[in-house]
């Protein structure tokens, strides 16, 4: 074999009807060539290669390519020959089919067709609650007791340190930002009545539910999740045992239990920071008590109370939903986490407006 | 309890996992799906289980249809590939949670689930595990309490999804037979999903080679890999050199040698040749193949050559340790090699 690569003599003659190649054909040689070739050769023409010294892997992709356009190749080595017919020219490519951008028509249909699954989704693990809970409720000690106490520990009790806290900063830095202002109309005493009033019917239960979501939710959904990926889910089912039942009524009832009891302490610890900021103000403690129980009745208390159970419900919902429908692989179990949380908030706006309005109608 | 498989179909999307595929499992056998990752083992396995849904077809047990039945009510014991232990529970905890959450008509007495428990436990040699945690134990440990776990409620089938797939070779080999004694002494029909053929000719009773979403072949170990019935299940059970050629008069050229195809029509063919089937020699024979040794790697018991062959990709030759030292073969020796027994297929118009 010939080494013609600091001197390329390859050639085409033009010969009567047909076309000679002459010299090697190698990658140093066809980058020149090949364009020639193209634009000169047409369907139907006969290339003579017996002319050829030398063909490698890139003379022989050029000489496919010639092939696929029509020309017919004669004279070829039959090393060469072999090597071509091994691309099986005479057979059509494989058409690659590339996705094509859906139309925006279509990309809304898909997206509509995702929000139903959603909510096929969601309207199917409520009723397989519903039937869970219905087909629990004559045999209650079934339940496992042991592990709602657990849950209920889990969700309210290890709590509360986060939840004092927040109250308490809620309560001081709310009495002092309102305080400012009126004091300059000499109202600072009813600092308590909008200090009760809003802690007690909005802000103890919405704070609440926030840290619920974020400590209780995502640790439902993570927790479910893992189970889901690791197959736990499965291995329950094939003992028999509904997942729903087992798994996520427990949490419900722990959750639906705890918001409303969390929310007492939280309004609790909440008026608590707001007195002591206050006392600063020079109210005694026996005024401040006393507007509050003037300001905020029953009512109120049970309107809040109402509102941080159906919180509490919505929030251990939301996070075994996601929870148990996560993907597969290690990634799904964040992806659902992340995304429990956030349809965990915005539920609970939506909630709280939902509340308001109602509330508003009722004249409550 | 046998179990009748038929019409099964399940596409995701555009994507056929499962083909009509027909099968039955005869009571007390210890059957094999075999194939790579893709052709829809685990699918079947599943849908048998009851924890996916076929599209179309049946699935009976012991002649009773099935399909519509919840998982809950198939009596299927299944061993996950990721063991799928409940890690908050212990050992003893996990074997005894299916007669535990029984309901309370069925459900045995405590000391009854105890004996229970430490007899499983005792089958699986690892009683003496009883109060650790899964997490304390290596694979192959949890490997075997999800079996006794999944063995506890007595399931009339037990369903095995890539049961060795997370585990070493070694310990896998252990396991492997284990499973074929275990199996010996319940008489469980029993599954089970792998993509190891050496593992599933072991193991199994029968073995069912799939691919693609259909069954390539169905047949004891010895008949798949003695006779296989494409290409496919010739090429899955084991290294193969592989030729294309085409026959002409009841022989296949190659190179410069021609092997021997008697039974095979004149049209291009490809040919596989088992690396260990291959005699080599330094003397030419007149239909030999020759090349030159490129390459030699020892593979502890067995050494590999690779010998390039003129027009045709590097051939592997297998050889024993004693063969290879009686020998003494070197790289880049000229060699002549001799297929023993070859297999032919036309290729594919």
């Amino acid at each position: 074999m010939n080494d013609h690569a600091s001197t390329p003599v390859t050639t085409l003659h033009q010969d009567g009807e047909g076309w000679q190649l002459r010299g090697p054909l190698q990658l140093t040689t066809i980058e020149t060539l090949w364009p020639q070739l193209r634009a000169q050769l047409k369907s139907g023409d006969i290339l003579d290669l017996a002319g050829l010294t030398h063909c490698d892997g890139a003379g022989t992709a050029l000489l496919f390519d010639l092939s696929r356009r029509g020309i017919t190749l004669q004279g070829l080595g039959e090393e060469n020959a072999r090597q071509l017919a091994a691309l099986q020219p005479d057979k059509a490519l494989p058409v690659m089919h590339t996705a094509r951008k859906a139309g925006p028509i279509s990309q809304l249909g898909h997206q509509v067709a995702l929000l139903i699954g959603q909510w096929r989704n969601q309207v199917s693990f409520i009723g397989g609650l519903l039937l869970a809970l219905k087909n629990s409720a004559p045999q209650a000690r079934t339940l496992r007791s042991s592990e709602i106490w657990r849950l209920c520990n889990d969700c309210g009790t290890n709590a509360l340190p986060i939840m004092a806290l927040i109250s308490l900063l809620l309560g001081v830095i709310l009495a002092f930002q309102s305080a400012l202002p009126m004091r300059q109309f000499g109202a600072e005493v009813f600092v308590a009545n909008l200090l009760g009033l809003s802690l007690i019917r909005e802000l103890s239960p919405l704070m609440m539910a926030i840290v619920l979501a974020g400590r209780t939710g995502a640790a439902y959904t993570a927790e479910l999740g893992t189970m889901k990926v690791n197959e736990e889910i499965n291995a329950l089912l094939t003992f028999g045992i509904d997942p729903l039942r087992f798994l996520v009524l427990p949490r419900l009832i722990a959750c639906t239990l705890m918001a409303p009891l969390l929310t007492i302490f939280a309004e609790l610890i909440g008026l608590t920071g707001g007195a002591l900021v206050m006392k600063g103000f020079g109210i005694p403690f026996g005024t401040f008590m006393g507007q509050i129980s003037g300001a905020v009745d029953l009512g109120d208390f049970a309107s809040g109370m109402l509102k941080a159970g159906v919180y509490g419900l919505e929030i251990a919902g939301i996070g075994c939903l996601f929870g148990l429908s996560a993907g597969n692989g290690a990634s799904a179990v964040g992806n659902a986490t992340t995304r429990a949380v956030v349809y965990m908030l915005v539920t609970l706006v939506v909630t709280d407006g939902i509340f308001a309005f109602i509330y508003y109608l009722m004249g409550w | 309890m046998s179990i009748d498989i038929r019409n099964i179909s399940k596409r995701f999307g555009n994507f056929v996992a499962l083909d009509n595929i027909n099968l039955d499992v005869a009571s007390g056998e210890l059957l094999a799906l075999l194939g790579p990752s893709g052709c829809g083992k685990t699918t079947l396995l599943r849908i048998i289980a009851g924890l996916e849904t076929a599209d179309a077809g049946q699935i009976l047990f012991h002649g009773e249809d099935t399909t519509a039945k919840h998982v809950s009510e198939r009596q299927v014991g299944f061993v996950f590939q990721h063991y799928a232990l409940f890690r908050h529970m212990t050992v003893f905890e996990n074997v005894a949670f299916g007669l535990r959450v029984r309901p309370k008509e069925t459900r045995p007495s405590e000391t009854e689930i105890k004996r229970k428990v430490h007899e499983l436990l005792e089958l699986v040699q690892l009683d003496w595990l009883a109060d650790r945690y899964p997490a304390q134990l290596s694979g192959g440990q949890r490997q075997r309490i999800a079996l006794a776990r999944a063995l506890a409620v007595e399931p009339k089938v037990l369903l095995l999804d890539e049961p060795f797939g997370a585990l070493d070779t070694k310990v896998r080999k252990e396991l492997r037979r284990w499973l074929r004694r275990l199996h010996d002494e319940v008489h469980l029909t029993s599954i089970f999903v792998t993509h190891d053929q050496e593992e599933a000719l072991e193991v199994a009773d029968r073995v069912v080679v799939l691919n693609k979403g259909h069954i390539e072949q169905v047949g004891t170990p010895e008949e798949v890999y003695d006779t296989p019935a494409s290409p496919f299940v010739y090429q899955f059970l084991g290294d193969v050199n592989l030729f294309h050629s085409r026959v002409h008069e009841g022989w296949a050229e190659v190179g410069k040698g021609r092997i021997p195809a008697p039974d095979a029509p004149d049209a291009p063919a490809i040919i596989y040749v088992r690396p260990h089937e291959i005699d080599l020699s330094r003397v030419a024979s007149g239909d030999a193949l020759h090349g030159e040794i490129n390459h030699i790697r020892i593979l502890g018991a067995t050494i590999r050559l690779e010998v390039d062959v003129e027009g045709h990709d590097a051939v592997e030759v297998e050889l024993s340790r004693e063969r290879y030292s009686e020998g003494g073969w070197k790289v880049g020796e000229t060699v002549f090699l001799t297929p023993r027994t070859v297999q032919v297929y036309s290729e594919p118009q």
